[in-house]
């Protein structure tokens, strides 16, 4: 991006959304659930943003809102085309959000229920590209087994239902599915969640070969944390619908600057059994985004909360290294990352293998 | 091959007479050569194809393996509560009951009177959904009330003490107000809670915990995996886990038993397990969890292929087709014996048979020539 001074391709700014609690025969508002609460972020151009969080933080309903199939209750959401053009996605009228979901696409976490039981797999990759009139016939099956083979299966399935594939050929083609029309920005949501650890690790070579040729821009919803680890850039934690930290993830990893990146970072097993320990575990449960405790929505359970925590909601500020932290003592507290440990695994069953594999299956 | 009890009453003594003799004082559980199978209308299942298990008194063993593995099936042969369609073929699940000491519950009738008495009394089970496991219309105190009040000789109060006690226990604030409540006034992580609260009500010796954690956030898991463990050491009670979360059997289990297509092809300690892996399969799957040695950004390894269909079990070894040790002419044609590595160790792999060196250099022979 050359328009704006930077490479960014999404700025998110002040999002909310809140979904109103009914009640009665007419639909009364009784409340709201803030399940985005005032957030700030962008994306740059060719990076892979993490967005994690427990569920009902509002990290899914923020990547729905981002491409319009959820519709925002107030903010803005600049997206930045590659002629330069900036659009405000929240505010665009139905044609334009239809022409810009050729460069903004979703892959969806369950491959099981994503894709139609009744349509071809040829049909399902070609669905898009029809439907925008990009191809059609002859030229869409061209298209579509160069599409199957970009994501390691074989053109030969084509005709074949969802039914007759594993989850991780499912998610390859729910993947090949939205990089049918050449998006730069995809958002994926918990794509590797609910798939087996050996196959999470073929989708998470699939997406990283994927932005390397297609030059794509992540936004990466995952709760797993190594997952995030390995594949992001940069991270963003979530708490009751707001940003509570943005950082680099090496830096994140190393010293977060919240309360509660720290105590997620904890919460998470390790799989070396000599780190385990007696530690105690984050007490209390996420409160309930229609009902947040007052000043800073983590003091119920943090266990560094002193008396303005209770009182006054910290801003997200800046502090510097372009890392932004929502707490009032960020810059006093000594927190702890996760520490490098490894199992060295045995050299000679490493040696028998191939550090890598193919994407082929 | 059939199933050997269709609805026939069998007398106890047959469930206590093929108990071997030299039994280990602290055994509590030991599986032997166990097969499950189903049927289903594409054909038959091979869930589990000759598990060897063994568990002590006090310890906790973690199974491991992806879906599709039959570790929840092992699970739930142990508890004699597989579907109806689900049949033990063969083998023993060899048990110490307090009440009627050793005895293989594979042969009990599954609706029998001796296997209830041990049912939620001495073995107790959570599951991972525990909004589909507890009932939606009862309060969740009298759920576990009822527990209590069919093993135990106790008045109406008195379990509802216990039971307010045993909420306590587990983690429930307010255990007053919380035993009249619903289990939709719950948090998922408060319903698990329940879960565990019944099922330690009677003091199990066995507590069988089929992935407890997988559908609880991360700080809640932890929770949980902490309440578990910390029962474990106060009352001595005996755990199996069964995860696919290598994370979640390193945090937890003394023990550990990796299963691949109804087989365990690796056991031993977590430490040597986890830490020493010498099944390519185990290897495989620790290398493929994104770690920090692995730079970020960069491919991982993974494991080629996919798991394949129960109803189709490759020949040989299992896991010869995604294998990257895989040795032409004797993984795919020789199922291979559990080999131990060092001591207690053991994996199910021709590289650690005797005969394979030399195998291999008939092979080079006979390539040569």
């Amino acid at each position: 991006m050359s328009n704006n001074g930077q490479d960014t391709i999404l700025k998110v700014e002040n999002l909310t959304k809140h979904f109103p609690i009914q009640k009665g025969f007419l639909k009364r508002e009784i409340g709201r659930v803030r399940a985005v609460d005032d957030v700030s972020l962008d994306i740059r151009e060719g990076e892979t943003l993490g967005l994690v969080g427990e569920s009902g933080c509002g990290k899914t309903t923020l990547g729905r809102c981002i491409l319009r199939a959820i519709e925002p209750t107030s903010g803005r959401i600049l997206f930045y085309r590659s002629n330069g053009e900036e659009v405000d996605v929240a505010k665009a009228d139905k044609e334009t959000v239809r022409h810009l979901r050729r460069d903004m696409q979703l892959v969806f976490q369950d491959p099981y229920s994503s894709l139609n039981p009744r349509m071809t797999v040829k049909d399902l990759i070609g669905e898009p590209l029809v439907v925008n009139r990009i191809c059609t016939g002859r030229e869409m099956e061209k298209r579509v087994a160069e599409l199957i083979r970009q994501v390691g299966l074989r053109p030969e399935y084509m005709d074949r239902y969802p039914h007759a594939f594993s989850g991780g050929q499912r998610q390859r083609i729910a993947i090949a599915r939205s990089i049918a029309l050449n998006p730069r920005f995809v958002v994926c949501d918990e794509p590797v969640s609910a798939l087996d650890v050996s196959i999470q690790a073929q989708i998470i070579n699939l997406l990283l070969d994927l932005q390397k040729v297609f030059e794509l821009t992540y936004l990466f919803v995952a709760h797993d944390l190594s997952v995030v680890r390995h594949i992001t850039d940069r991270v963003a934690v979530m708490y009751v619908g707001q940003v509570a930290e943005v950082a680099h993830t090496d830096d994140l990893f190393r010293k977060p600057l919240h309360p509660y990146t720290e105590a997620l970072f904890k919460a998470v097993p390790k799989t070396d059994p000599d780190m385990r320990s007696g530690k105690m575990a984050l007490a209390g449960e996420v409160p309930d985004p229609a009902n947040p405790p007052s000043g800073c929505y983590f003091h119920p359970r943090c266990p560094y909360a002193t008396e303005i925590c209770r009182k006054q909601s910290p801003e997200l500020r800046d502090v510097g290294n372009g890392r932004r932290v929502r707490c009032h003592h960020a810059e006093k507290l000594d927190l702890s990352g996760i520490e490098v440990t490894d199992v060295a695994l045995s050299p000679e069953l490493s040696a028998s293998q191939p550090s890598t594999e193919g994407t082929s299956v | 091959m059939r199933l050997r009890r269709n609805g026939k009453q069998i007398p106890l003594q047959h469930a206590q007479r093929n108990v071997p003799d030299n039994m280990p004082d602290n055994r509590l559980l030991d599986i032997r050569d166990l097969e499950v199978q189903f049927d289903d209308p594409e054909g038959t299942v091979y869930a589990v194809n000759g598990v060897d298990l063994a568990l002590d008194n006090r310890r906790v063993m973690g199974v491991v393996g992806e879906s599709g593995c039959g570790k929840s099936v092992m699970s739930r042969a142990v508890m004699n509560i597989l579907d109806t369609k689900g049949q033990i073929v063969s083998g023993q699940v060899l048990f110490r009951s307090q009440q009627l000491g050793w005895l293989d519950l594979a042969t009990l009738p599954e609706d029998g009177p001796q296997i209830r008495r041990i049912r939620g009394k001495e073995i107790a089970m959570i599951f991972q959904e525990p909004l589909a496991a507890l009932s939606p219309v009862h309060k969740v105190g009298n759920q576990v009330m009822e527990m209590i009040r069919l093993h135990e000789d106790v008045t109406k109060q008195e379990a509802r003490n216990r039971t307010i006690q045993l909420l306590g226990q587990v983690g429930i604030p307010d255990p007053q107000k919380r035993v009249d409540q619903y289990t939709y006034e719950l948090s998922g992580g408060m319903r698990q809670r329940v879960m565990v609260a019944m099922a330690i009500a009677c003091r199990p010796q066995l507590l069988i915990a089929d992935e407890p954690t997988t559908a609880l956030d991360v700080t809640i898991q932890a929770q949980i995996l902490k309440l578990i463990r910390d029962l474990n050491e106060e009352f001595g009670m005996a755990v199996m886990i069964i995860s696919h979360d290598l994370g979640v059997i390193a945090e937890l289990a003394d023990d550990v038993a990796v299963m691949y297509l109804g087989n365990v092809v690796e056991r031993g300690t977590v430490r040597d397990v986890l830490k020493n892996p010498k099944h390519p399969y185990t290897h495989a799957l620790m290398r493929s969890i994104p770690r920090a040695e692995v730079d970020r950004g960069q491919r991982l390894a993974s494991i080629p292929g996919t798991v394949p269909d129960a109803h189709r079990i490759p020949s040989g070894c299992p896991f010869h087709p995604r294998c990257t040790s895989f040795i032409p002419g004797l993984c795919d044609s020789v199922v291979p014996q559990a080999h131990e590595v060092e001591t207690g160790h053991r994996a199910a792999c021709h590289l650690y048979s005797e005969n394979v060196q030399q195998y291999r250099q008939d092979q080079r022979v006979v390539s040569e020539r």
